[in-house]
Formats: C-alpha cells, structure tokens, sequence
C-alpha cells in the first residue's frame, strides 16, 4: 500500500458524523480508512464514466495519423486465437 | 460459454472480482444504466451448467459504451486535412472484469475479445473510428497493453486506445 502523505479536513453535521460512524463499524474499519476507500472507489467511478477525451493540439497531427493506420496488431492477432474458455 | 447481454435474471450478487467497486457496480447500477441506454453490459455465463439464455451465475462482465474523443483545434483555428473533424466516434470498453473464482482460466481475454468482436459488428455501422479502454489501476492497464493497447497521446495513462481500423485487421478472419 502506498504511503499516506496528504491530510484532508473537512468538516460535517452531527447527523451525517453519526451515520459515517456507524457505517465505518459496520464495515469494521477506522472512519479514516472507510471515508478513504469510499471516497476512492467513488472517484474511480466518476472518472471511469468519463465519456469524452481530450486530445492537445500538439498531439493532433499524430492521432489523426494514427487513426488512418489499418496494419494489425501482433499482440491483438493473439487475442483472437484465444478459445473459449471452459469453466466446468 | 455464452456471452449475452445482461438481464435481470442473471445472478450477480455473488460476483467477486476482487475490486469491490467492479462487483458493487455490477450488483448495484449495470442494469439500471442498460434500462436508461447509458451502457450495454454483457455476461458470461457457463452454459454447460444448465442455465437458460438469459439467466444463471455471472462469471465474468464487460460494459460498453459510447465515447467521444476531441481533437482540440490546432493553433490560429487552422484545421489540417481532416476539416471539420474534431469530435471522433469511438467505443469505451469502460469497465471488464471476471469472477475470482474463474481465474487463470482465460475468461478475461475472451471477454476482451468478445467485447471487440461486438465492437466491430458496431462499426459496420455507426462511425465509430477508436476503441477506448479504461483501466481502473496500474495492472489493468499493464494487462490491456499486453493486448497492444497504447496510452492516449497526451492523455491520462488510465485510457488506452487504439484505431478501430487495426482491432478490425487483427481479429478479422
């Protein structure tokens, strides 16, 4: 696990301190662990949901190239000699 | 093995993926989001169990959607050869995952190859022109760049991408 080097502070009401706690014993970690992995899982949500990139200008004259180039790919060549799997 | 889309008599509460995000948005919003058109999710499921299309244990899922990839004017307004193309259609894979108990098995590059297949199908016709992945951690996107995956050009290292025109040339037959 990386290390923790960055603080938050933050502040809330009596009833959602409550509720935060009780969750976190529910979930038998410290209010610091379950308000940091919530808040992560969430955020890698928000950020996975992101349906638009941004290419800089600087890039866009080898991304307009490179979606022009039609040559396969070695390694994707390999993913479809890949069967089906057998789960039984 | 089936690979079908996702109904609400597939049984996914006991999914374990090992990321606890993966398996509570499978539980909790796939099927909610595939009602409301937002994304399409596809399962697969051991047929060999006796389940009917439709239904049974999900063994592992992939959730596609539709993306958008902006091309950012160049400096002066000037546009090159491409005028007017600065919004490309494209196809996020935004979410692949398959159940612990399943692993070393194959199922993760089958569904990644299934997903694309389906991809491909939908280039034939919408203007799709990019496959985008989204990898939730450092070894998913070690993972996806095993299958020749590249990082956006400038963009975050979470997204790689490559040009629907070399997923169709490898994987067509």
């Amino acid at each position: 696990m990386s290390t923790l080097t960055r603080r938050f502070e933050f502040r809330a009401t009596d009833e959602d301190y409550e509720l935060i706690c009780q969750a976190a014993a529910e979930a038998g970690l410290s209010l610091s662990d379950y308000i940091r992995s919530r808040t992560v899982e969430d955020a890698r949500l928000e950020l996975a949901d992101r349906r638009r990139v941004r290419i800089a200008p600087e890039y866009a004259e080898a991304f307009y190239a490179a979606l022009e180039d039609a040559s396969p790919v070695s390694e994707l060549q390999r993913l479809a000699d890949v069967p089906e799997p057998d789960l039984s | 093995m089936r690979f079908e889309p996702l109904t609400e008599h597939h049984e996914v509460e006991g999914f374990s993926c090992g990321e606890a995000s993966l398996d509570r948005w499978l539980a909790d919003h796939a099927l909610s989001n595939q009602r409301r058109s937002l994304s399409r999710t596809f399962v697969a499921v051991d047929d060999t169990a006796g389940h009917p299309a439709g239904a049974g244990p999900v063994a592992g899922y992939v959730t596609l959607v539709a993306a958008a990839i902006e091309v950012a004017q160049l400096p002066g307004g000037e546009r090159r050869s491409l005028v007017g193309l600065d919004e490309i259609g494209a196809a996020l894979i935004a979410r692949l995952a398959r159940d612990q108990q399943h692993a070393q098995r194959g199922l993760g590059a089958w569904l990644l190859q299934q997903a694309l297949h389906r991809i491909i199908d939908a280039y034939e016709h919408l203007a799709i022109r990019a496959v985008i992945v989204d990898a939730l951690n450092e070894r998913a996107a070690t993972w996806y760049q095993s299958w020749g995956f590249k990082p956006l050009p400038g963009g975050l290292t979470d997204r790689l991408w490559l040009p629907i025109k070399r997923v169709r040339s490898s994987l067509s037959r």
